[in-house]
């Protein structure tokens, strides 16, 4: 604390009694007062009113028009006739005061109470300039959060219209490469048919049965080129209504009987009646490439198509049987992979993508079902479509079949 | 005996299915886009069926649909759509009587037109 006092031994008594419990410094005048304040603010300020240079009311003033020193109190020293001045000065920034004479004791309660007070203000103070600090910390987090969150579903909004926009792409590229293949087909086939109907069946014309039979070729061609680039697309997806399987499969004989009778093999089917609840598009792709598949690969012999469901009703099986030359095991992994053909023992060329197998998992993935093979070298080959049959509606459809 | 128009931008499509409706004794007459086909109909045009191709040049088949209302001469009038671009044709198309993926036999067409005049 600081003592203002012109009067030396007032001053040393002052000085004295405080020093006991405080650290006191002295300045003779208000003038020495202010500078010793300004160069190192006190805890406390005790001052007389009527000094040379500068007066304690002056003083008061200074240090009042510091903010910095807004929190050092003051405790002014009053001769009994200054009531008025006294008042006047608690008013104007004094915290207290003392009328001459005054005892230790009082001078030591009185400077204590402030002292006291003072502490106490500065730690509220520093807690509330902490508190304004933290809060001021977690608004800026909050505004460079906020700004992130921003940005980021900015992104995530780029992002989506981005997906958007090319899975439209993909749409309309699938569409036009589509009608693209298909429309020189169609002129190919038109003509080739008005042929026929023009000419009738002579001898000369079987070029004309020759072209249709190869349109067709490539138009199953297009088809399951486009099937699987759909597939690849994520666009294959289940629509499953009430099929028969078994009408399925003989429609599909029916449709690839002379593949096979050309190439001397026998075609055989096995299926009775199977009404269930699938998706027929997934199960002609599933069916039609495994039987293509076993015909084009038969060399001599026969091709068997079996069609099961399961005693429990849980799973229907589609089974491909030929006479074919077999596949090694080390290839069965192989040839599900899109493109992979395994060509038989004299090179010859197999015709088609290579994209058949790759489709009929596919499909079976889309169906939650599974592909299973078995085959020997030299003996031939069995691929088992296993396809899980949706119970409840198995339920509905036996309710429309009885005794079916 | 009908009156046929075949909306088409293929040439070769086109020509075959003009010969094959004519052989089969109807009038035909054809359109080489959805502009020349409304061009034709706002020129009096009045077809008993109309086949209709979708992706064609200037006004493609979708518009062509979308249109149909300004002719009251194609009130009741079957369109048959014929499409390349289609993958899955089971999806009805608004404004179209039947939908059929190229490439489509002559017994089918036929079967098709037989069905709707």
């Amino acid at each position: 604390m600081l003592v203002v006092e012109d009067n030396p031994e007032l001053n040393r008594f002052i000085a004295e009694t405080l020093a006991d419990a405080h650290a006191v410094d002295v300045a003779m005048d208000g003038r020495e007062g202010l500078e010793k304040v300004l160069e190192s603010p006190p805890d406390l300020v005790v001052t007389d009113i009527m000094m040379p240079r500068m007066s304690g009311d002056e003083l008061i003033a200074e240090l009042r028009r510091r903010p910095h020193l807004a929190t050092v109190p003051v405790l002014v020293l009053s001769a009994k006739a200054d009531d008025e001045l006294r008042v006047r000065l608690l008013g104007e920034g004094a915290q207290d005061y003392l009328v001459k004479p005054f005892s230790r004791a009082e001078l030591l309660a009185r400077a204590g109470n402030l002292i006291k007070l003072k502490r106490a203000t500065d730690v509220l103070q520093a807690e509330v300039s902490q508190q304004q600090q933290d809060i001021e910390a977690l608004a800026r987090e909050v505004a460079t959060r906020k700004r992130g969150l921003a940005a980021s579903l900015a992104e995530a909004e780029l992002a989506r219209d981005e997906a958007r926009r090319a899975s439209e792409a993909k749409a309309s590229f699938l569409r036009l490469v589509s009608h693209e293949l298909r429309a020189p087909l169609q002129g190919i086939t038109l003509q080739a048919e008005l042929l026929k109907r023009k000419l009738g069946d002579r001898p000369e014309l079987r070029g004309a049965d020759r072209i249709l039979i190869a349109g067709r070729h490539m138009t199953r061609l297009v088809d399951g080129l486009l099937e699987y680039v759909r597939a690849e697309a994520g666009r294959l997806e289940a629509q499953p209504e009430l099929v028969d399987a078994c009408d399925l499969v003989r429609d599909i004989a029916e449709e690839l009987g002379p593949m096979a009778a050309n190439q001397g093999l026998k075609l055989h089917v096995e299926a009775g009646s199977a009404p269930c609840w699938s998706d027929p598009r997934l199960l002609r792709l599933v069916v039609a490439n495994l039987v293509d598949n076993a015909i084009k690969y038969t060399l001599d012999g026969s091709v068997q198509v079996q069609v099961q469901v399961t005693a429990d009703d849980s799973e229907l099986r589609f089974t491909v049987t030929d006479t074919g030359p077999g596949i090694p095991r080390e290839h069965w992994e192989r040839i599900l992979q899109p493109f992979e053909q395994v060509g038989d023992l004299r090179h010859k060329h197999i015709s088609g993508t290579g994209l058949g197998l790759a489709l009929v998992k596919r499909a079976l993935d889309v169906l939650g079902g599974r592909l299973e093979i078995d085959s020997t070298v030299g003996q031939g080959s069995r691929f088992t479509a296993v396809v899980p049959l949706e119970h409840e509606r198995k339920e509905a459809e036996r309710g429309a079949h009885p005794g079916g | 005996m009908a009156r046929i128009l075949v909306v088409e931008d293929d040439l070769l499509i086109r020509e075959s299915m003009v010969a094959l409706f004519e052989d089969e004794g109807h009038a035909v007459d054809s359109a080489v886009d959805g502009q020349d086909a409304l061009d034709w109909l706002t020129g009096g045009g009045a077809p008993d069926l109309i086949l209709l191709d979708l992706m064609m040049p200037r006004v493609d088949g979708w518009e062509f649909l979308a249109r149909r209302g300004e002719f009251p001469q194609l009130a009741g009038v079957p369109v048959i759509v014929v499409s390349g671009g289609l993958t899955d044709t089971t999806v009805p198309i608004e404004g179209a009587a039947l939908v059929l993926k190229k490439p489509v036999s002559i017994d089918d067409l036929l079967d098709a037109v037989a069905a709707l005049i």
